[in-house]
């Protein structure tokens, strides 16, 4: 990153530690999900924006991890934090799983992608479901307290901030990467990638790998954060709000996906006031994204500031 | 001298229709070979059997001291044998300096490193090899956006990046206008030239052909039916017959 990038990376961490410190308690608890729902997209976004993989089972990986930490804490008592870093290796590991048999298909064939992506969630919704004497089943797991200074929600707000900070970087780092270019290369021509000598294979299997042990680090962040969890999380419904957070604020730019994790968060606040039907206002305004702004709203705001500052520099130009 | 290149007796069907049928040539290492024929002749089948992209139904292909019939596109990439499509093929999001940096991060596999940033990765060379495609000015904004004839040189930087011994080009100047067909003949004699490239090319235009080649290779309906050098195979009467239709008496 720049210096300015990375100026204005602080003081915005500086500025989000400060609300979570200060502002009243419904504000930090806010941050928090906002802080989570952004990392869930985040992730996704190295396979949707950078690898140009398509997936609507996400909540598979996001759920393992929420799972399996809440699990190890509640049923074999293991120590919070040995529970919490168990999470996302896990969820990194049933993506290597799923992933195997995923890159299998062409990334082109979207609707095949989709499928199979959806089918393997869908299973890992139906285990927790269904296995009641381990994962309870529809009454979920509650207890999931988080013990130490952590209890207090603001520094559990705090703690979120800074691991959410330091995945975004790692993700930036990974997207600007030797291997985020191989990835972004075979996104755009598998064939031209072979034939560069790049294996597509492996290189999608890493990224379903890295993407899932990202979508654990913030599924295990929310489990502690919402002390209760149930088989809802790994629905297909769940992988559908960081596909909508790509879609509606453009896979293509690294912020896009933030700003969709907004405008979702808006709707359903402010639509959500007048009627209860608000996921219809987030279908419709994805419908219209995916057809008229293929790189999103943040991409348009992109485009259009790009415009603004020609036009700027061509006035002020002596003719 | 021992040939780089050994095709014997390679075979390849599809669904009954034999595209190519028995083929066996030797390529001599630093040779320029030009590949000819009608459409349908089987030049694309067979650069698709020797780059991997196909398999072979029957038939062997020795690289250096190598059976590579059996093995996958990236793999024979790897061993030093780089491919141009006959409809470019580039990475097109990417700027044009990105598309030769990735090549290059490939052909040093180092493609797997996921925290080294790319933005400066092997830019040099990137930039140099840019050049000497005539793209020095080149090296921003997305490569869809170039034109036509700059998209085939930047394929051609692509496939120099991966440092190849063997290149094989499926018509390097098919859909040009005359100018820039002139241009990329000339580029890919200096190439062949300077890196001392061996060259397998398949090519519709004849003065491109005639000004590269030092062995012209005719195929008709999947075979071999004449092999030498470009004044030979200018005169030959059959080659004449064979474009012009008249052995079947429909001039197309």
């Amino acid at each position: 990153m720049n210096v300015a990038g990375t100026v204005s990376a602080t003081i915005l961490v500086v500025a989000l530690a400060l609300v979570a410190l200060i502002a009243p308690f419904q504000y930090v608890f806010l941050e928090s999900e906002l802080l989570i729902a952004i990392l869930y997209a985040m992730s996704l976004n190295l396979l949707m924006g950078v690898g140009g993989m398509l997936s609507l089972g996400h909540s598979a990986y996001y759920a393992i991890a929420a799972y399996a930490s809440s699990l190890l804490l509640t049923r074999l008592g293991w120590p919070m934090g040995w529970a919490m870093v168990a999470g996302p290796p896990l969820a990194a590991a049933g993506a290597l799983l799923f992933g195997a048999f995923i890159v299998r298909i062409s990334h082109r064939e979207h609707a095949y992608f989709l499928m199979l992506t959806l089918a393997f969630s869908q299973l890992i919704f139906m285990l927790i479901y269904k296995w009641y004497s381990v994962t309870r089943g529809d009454d979920g797991i509650s207890g999931i307290d988080a013990g130490g200074v952590l209890a207090s929600p603001r520094y559990y707000c705090l703690f979120t901030l800074a691991v959410v900070a330091l995945s975004m970087a790692a993700l930036h780092r990974i997207q600007i990467s030797h291997f985020g270019l191989a990835l972004q290369a075979i996104r755009d021509n598998p064939e031209r990638a072979s034939f560069v000598g790049l294996s597509t294979r492996y290189h999608q299997l890493l990224a379903f790998v890295i993407a899932g042990f990202f979508a654990g680090v913030s599924g295990t962040l929310y489990a502690f954060f919402a002390g209760t969890i149930s088989p809802q999380i790994a629905d297909w419904s769940a992988s559908a709000r960081p596909f909508l957070s790509n879609v509606i604020g453009g896979v293509q730019s690294f912020w896009g996906p933030v700003f969709g994790v907004f405008v979702l968060e808006t709707i359903e606040s402010q639509v959500g006031r007048f009627t209860e039907h608000s996921l219809l206002a987030t279908g419709i305004l994805a419908l219209v994204v995916g057809i008229y702004l293929p790189q999103g709203i943040f991409g348009l705001l992109q485009a259009l500031w790009q415009r603004r500052r020609t036009i700027a520099a061509r006035r002020s130009k002596p003719v | 001298m021992e040939p780089l290149l050994t095709v014997e007796g390679l075979s390849r069907e599809f669904g009954g229709f034999v595209a190519v049928d028995d083929i066996s040539f030797a390529l001599r290492a630093g040779e320029r070979r030009a590949l000819i024929g009608p459409n349908g002749a089987g030049k694309s089948t067979l650069f698709n059997l020797l780059s991997g992209r196909l398999r072979p139904n029957s038939g062997s292909i020795r690289y250096e001291d190598r059976e590579i019939q059996g093995c996958s596109a990236a793999e024979i990439c790897r061993l030093g044998i780089a491919r141009t499509f006959q409809i470019t093929s580039i990475f097109s999001q990417l700027s044009p300096i990105e598309n030769v940096q990735i090549a290059l991060i490939a052909h040093r596999q180092q493609s797997f490193r996921i925290l080294r940033s790319s933005r400066r990765a092997y830019l040099d060379e990137a930039a140099e090899l840019l050049a000497h495609v005539g793209l020095a000015d080149k090296h921003g904004g997305r490569c869809g956006l170039l034109s036509y004839g700059d998209q085939k040189r930047l394929e051609l930087a692509i496939t120099l990046a991966m440092r190849p011994r063997l290149l094989l080009l499926d018509e390097p100047t098919a859909g040009m206008e005359a100018q820039s067909r002139r241009d990329i003949v000339a580029l890919i004699r200096r190439l062949c030239d300077e890196r001392a490239l061996t060259l397998l090319f398949c090519e519709h235009d004849m003065e491109s052909v005639f000004s590269i080649a030092e062995t012209v290779t005719v195929l008709h309906q999947g075979r071999i039916v004449l092999e030498g050098p470009p004044d030979v195979v200018r005169a030959d009467e059959m080659v004449r017959s064979i474009y012009l239709g008249t052995q079947h008496g429909a001039a197309s």
